[in-house]
């Protein structure tokens, strides 16, 4: 007798995956893009990945949270390279546009003034340190963990956040610097 | 006369110094990241360095602020929408039609060459492109049988045509059987009342 497991037992399996990390995923690929629409469709397309690719059993495990932040990781940089090209051939409409309407972020994302100034101060880093700094604030994993997730080693991920922070810190500095030189004229 | 004392400048602040080597761990420190013993060396380092704290207490504060901004993330949508879900299941229980859907273009340009093709194949077996090929002639040489007895000379003298003539079909009359009579003299004669034999008329052109 065969130990594979029957088709309703892979289908319970895949559920049971899919509870567990849709929403640290959405969480994580919204961070990354700030477009929540955009994050539905990475962690739709990392899932469809997953039963595609994954080559061991369906159950919630660290390797299987690493592989899945790594596939994730992968679909967002490649939205970002789609919506990167239609941005840039829609470049001056968007112009226009952001002077008028803020960009729809999609349902439920509220923003408060904290969100609102680390998200500037966030949309100045390049979006490697972007996933590092969410993957270890937000996300609170360890260096091991975002060395397994995004391939690179234990001392490159401390180096890479180092750098993240300073240039943080100061696009926090300069805002509050803004707001200081605003409030006095 | 200035009675403010300048802010001692630290010979650590240079690079490559203490200072430097303390501010790049910085990071793995407020977030415990390093090891007992480095991290001791950081405190130690910290207490009497004000320059270091500085940069230490700005670096706090805006992990203090990702952390306010984490908390206020809190309503981000932790399920996927209800849409992509049914259409995430569907994929998984038919995987060959989810390929397709995914490939369709692929798809399509395969199914479009195959139906070329298999036009091409028809077309080339049945030559529908070419126009139908003459029937051969070949010559045919007349030999008479040698017992047929031949006029050595033939009458030139055209006959002409026998023209067609009109034959009108005979037209059969027969008689009511009512009025033939009951019996017929033996003589034959036929009496006037009688009506005559039945006849045989030509009808009129």
């Amino acid at each position: 007798m065969s130990d594979s497991p029957t088709k309703p037992e892979k289908l319970a399996a895949f559920e049971a995956v899919v509870a567990e990390y849709e929403g640290p995923l959405l969480r994580y690929a919204t961070r990354i893009l700030q477009d929540a629409a955009g994050a539905q469709d990475v962690v739709q397309n990392t899932f469809l990945k997953m039963f595609k690719s994954w080559p061991d059993a369906m159950a919630p495990s660290p390797q299987l949270s690493s592989w899945l932040y790594r596939v994730a990781h992968n679909c967002a940089v490649d939205h970002v390279r789609k919506e990167s090209k239609r941005h840039a051939i829609h470049l001056i409409h968007m112009k226009d546009r952001e002077e008028i309407v803020p960009p729809d972020r999609g349902e439920g994302f509220q923003t408060s003034e904290a969100t609102e100034r680390i998200r500037k101060a966030l949309g100045i880093l390049n979006l490697r340190e972007r996933e590092l700094v969410i993957l270890k604030v937000y996300e609170e994993k360890s260096y091991k963990e975002i060395a397994e997730i995004t391939g690179l080693t234990g001392t490159n991920v401390g180096y890479i956040l180092h750098h993240a922070m300073k240039k943080l810190s100061a696009a926090l500095r300069e805002q509050s610097a803004g707001e200081r030189r605003q409030e006095q004229v | 006369m200035n009675t403010e004392t300048p802010e001692p400048k630290s010979e650590e602040t240079r690079p490559g110094s203490l200072c430097e080597e303390i501010q790049a761990g910085l990071f793995d420190y407020l977030t415990r990241e390093m090891g007992t013993a480095r991290a001791t060396l950081v405190n130690a380092h910290l207490r009497k360095c004000q320059t270091c704290q500085k940069v230490a207490a700005e670096m706090q504060s805006t992990l203090d602020l990702l952390h306010v901004a984490s908390a206020a993330d809190a309503n981000l949508p932790a399920q996927l929408t209800e849409d992509r879900r049914r259409r995430l299941f569907w994929a998984f229980s038919h995987p060959v039609l989810d390929w397709l859907y995914r490939h369709h273009v692929l798809v399509s340009l395969a199914v479009t060459a195959l139906a070329l093709s298999l036009l091409f194949t028809f077309a080339r077996h049945f030559k529908i492109w070419e126009d139908e090929p003459e029937q051969d002639l070949y010559p045919v040489t007349v030999v008479p049988n040698e017992d047929t007895s031949l006029d050595p000379t033939p009458s030139l003298e055209i006959s002409p045509l026998p023209l067609p003539t009109w034959t009108p079909p005979l037209e059969v009359i027969v008689p009511d059987a009512s009025l033939l009579p009951e019996a017929t003299n033996t003589t034959g004669a036929t009496t006037p009342d009688e009506p005559s034999a039945p006849s045989i008329q030509e009808p009129k052109p």
